[in-house]
Order: C-alpha cells, then structure tokens, then sequence
C-alpha cells in the first residue's frame, strides 16, 4: 500500500528532532542532548512545541527489573514540557537474544509525544529505575531517538 | 488503528520546526521566530523546503471580522518562502464559550503548506487581519498564536 500524506493531512504526534537521549549528569537518570545543538521539536495531535536540552530530565520509573532480564523504557513528553517514562514488559535476556521472546516497545501515554527509549540489560543484580545506574558492570544501557515508536519489536 | 509509517511513504506536506509565530515589530505584521534559533524546515508534496526566521511579516489582507466574533486564520507558507494567510469562519462569542458552535481549523490553499495559525477573539471592535495592528488594535479583544506540524484534526471548542 503507498500511503500518500500530501493531501488533507491533519493532527500528528511525532517527534522532528533527534534528541540525544544519552545519560544524565547523575548516572541514575538521563537527559536530552539534541545533537542539532537547539533543542527538539515535537508534534502532539498536530501543534508544534519545542523543549530545550537539559540534564537529568529523564527520570526512570516503574518496577524493579529481575536480574538477567531485558527491558525498554519509553520517553515521552507532554505539552508543558514535561518528562515521563514508560517502563515495557520485562523479557529474559537468553530468550530474547535466543529469539524465542522479543521486546515490545510500550505504548505511549495519551496526549504525549514519544522522544526516544532506553533499553536495559540487567546484569547479575536487579535494576531498580531512577535508583540504578545506567553505567557499570551490573547493566548494559542502549538509548534510542524516536520520530515514532518503531512498528516492530526489538529482536535483541 | 494504528498509522505506519513505514512502508511506501510517498509526498508530504508538514511542518517540521516549531515556527513560533507572534506579532511582528511593525505595525500589523507577524514574525516567524523559531526557538531552535534556524528558521523553519517544512515540507510541500514531499519536497523540503527552509524559511528563514523573519520580522515584519504582511499578513494576506483579509476580510473584516465582525465585532463579538471568534476566527481561526491559517499562516502558510508556499514553495518560495511566502507567508499567507487564510481567513476561517467566524463564531459568535456566546456561542462558542456556551458550547453551542465550535472553531474549525480553516483548510489551507491547496499546495502550500500550514505553519501555524492565529486565533482572533474580537471584543467590542471589529478586525482585520493585514489591517489592525495584533497589539493596538483588538481592543477588547485577544489574540492567540498556534505553531502547527499539521492542522489539527480536531476544532477548538473555546
């Protein structure tokens, strides 16, 4: 199917700046470091808003992650700017990397836009987000940028 | 339903920079200030196109607003950088703060592509847009600036 968006186009909530989700100052939490050097524009149902780099601005929440699990953390921000996490259902690590189990991509708050991700690998300890750090020996940390959140799951 | 985007994307017409538009320095113009501080990226039938910021901006003459109304006009801007402006349809002020009518989002010319829009609650003065200064000039009135990605695709309900 070819999806033509030229005409009549209304509403949309993506995110039109890569935002350089990276680790924060206080290894526990992350930040935005937009790498265009001014910040990310984003689209919730339609209106354009902008939020400037800050440090610590990501706050990881939800449940302790089970030692040798997998999980994502969905980024979103709401129209005042403000910055919330999603935390996804927790995969085994060997399942996932085995292919039998893969990781979904949560599914955004309503009315927010989804900026980027971070998805941890728990080591031999649990994972307690905001409290953890994204750093050391005990977790291994990727961060994605998102225009929207990918169609399919992560596969490893 | 979900909407992927992944497959055969063809042509495009969006906003792609928040183009902060807000009342120009001169009398009865708009500015395009974008606060990533690079102007506005947009894109028209999937070409990309840059407008730089500017001040000072002619808005399109429009017709004259009838006093005690409430009007949504549609900033776009064409493939060579022009700024329009497209007048909407009036509500009555009691009507839309009643409940009783809503403020649709005005259809943008065909081949260009919608930045923003400007919202003009007239007080006990009527207005027109290309003609009254946004400041000086409405009164009793108020003025409200959208920054769009698309025209949303829901009215205003006040």
């Amino acid at each position: 199917m070819t999806l033509n968006l030229n005409e009549l186009a209304r509403g949309g909530t993506v995110c039109l700046s890569k935002a350089g989700v990276a680790i924060g100052g206080t290894t526990s939490k992350a930040r935005t470091n937009a790498p265009n050097g001014a910040g990310v524009d984003f689209a919730i149902n339609g209106i354009l808003y902008h939020v400037a780099d800050a440090d610590n601005n990501i706050v990881l929440t939800g449940d302790v992650q089970t030692a040798l699990y997998t999980n994502v953390y969905l980024v979103c921000i709401n129209s005042a700017n403000t910055i919330t996490v999603v935390q996804g259902d927790e995969v085994l690590s060997a399942s996932l990397t085995a292919g039998s189990a893969p990781l979904h991509w949560p599914t955004p708050t309503v009315n927010t836009c989804p900026i980027g991700a971070i998805k941890v690998a728990a080591g031999a300890g649990a994972f307690t987000p905001g409290t953890t750090a994204l750093t050391g020996g005990t977790v291994t940390v990727t961060y994605y940028d998102l225009f929207a959140v990918p169609a399919s799951p992560l596969t490893s | 339903m979900t909407f992927n985007f992944n497959d055969l994307v063809r042509g495009g017409t969006a906003c792609f920079s928040k183009a902060g538009l807000a009342e120009g320095t001169n009398d009865h113009t708009i500015k395009i200030a974008a606060p990533n501080g690079a102007g506005v990226d947009f894109a028209i039938n999937g070409l990309s196109y840059h407008k730089a910021d500017t001040d000072n901006i002619a808005p399109t003459v429009c017709d004259e607003q009838t006093l005690g109304t409430t009007c949504l006009y549609v900033v776009t801007l064409q493939t060579d950088g022009d700024v329009v402006v497209t007048k909407g349809n009036e509500v009555d002020n009691d009507d839309l703060s009643g409940g009783y009518a809503v403020l649709d989002w005005p259809t943008p010319p065909a081949g260009e592509c919608p930045i923003g829009a400007i919202k003009v609650a007239a007080g006990t003065t009527a207005f027109t847009v290309g003609v009254d200064d946004i400041t000086d000039d409405v009164g009793t009135g108020t003025i409200t600036f959208y920054d769009f990605f698309a025209v949303p695709s829901a009215p205003l309900t006040s």
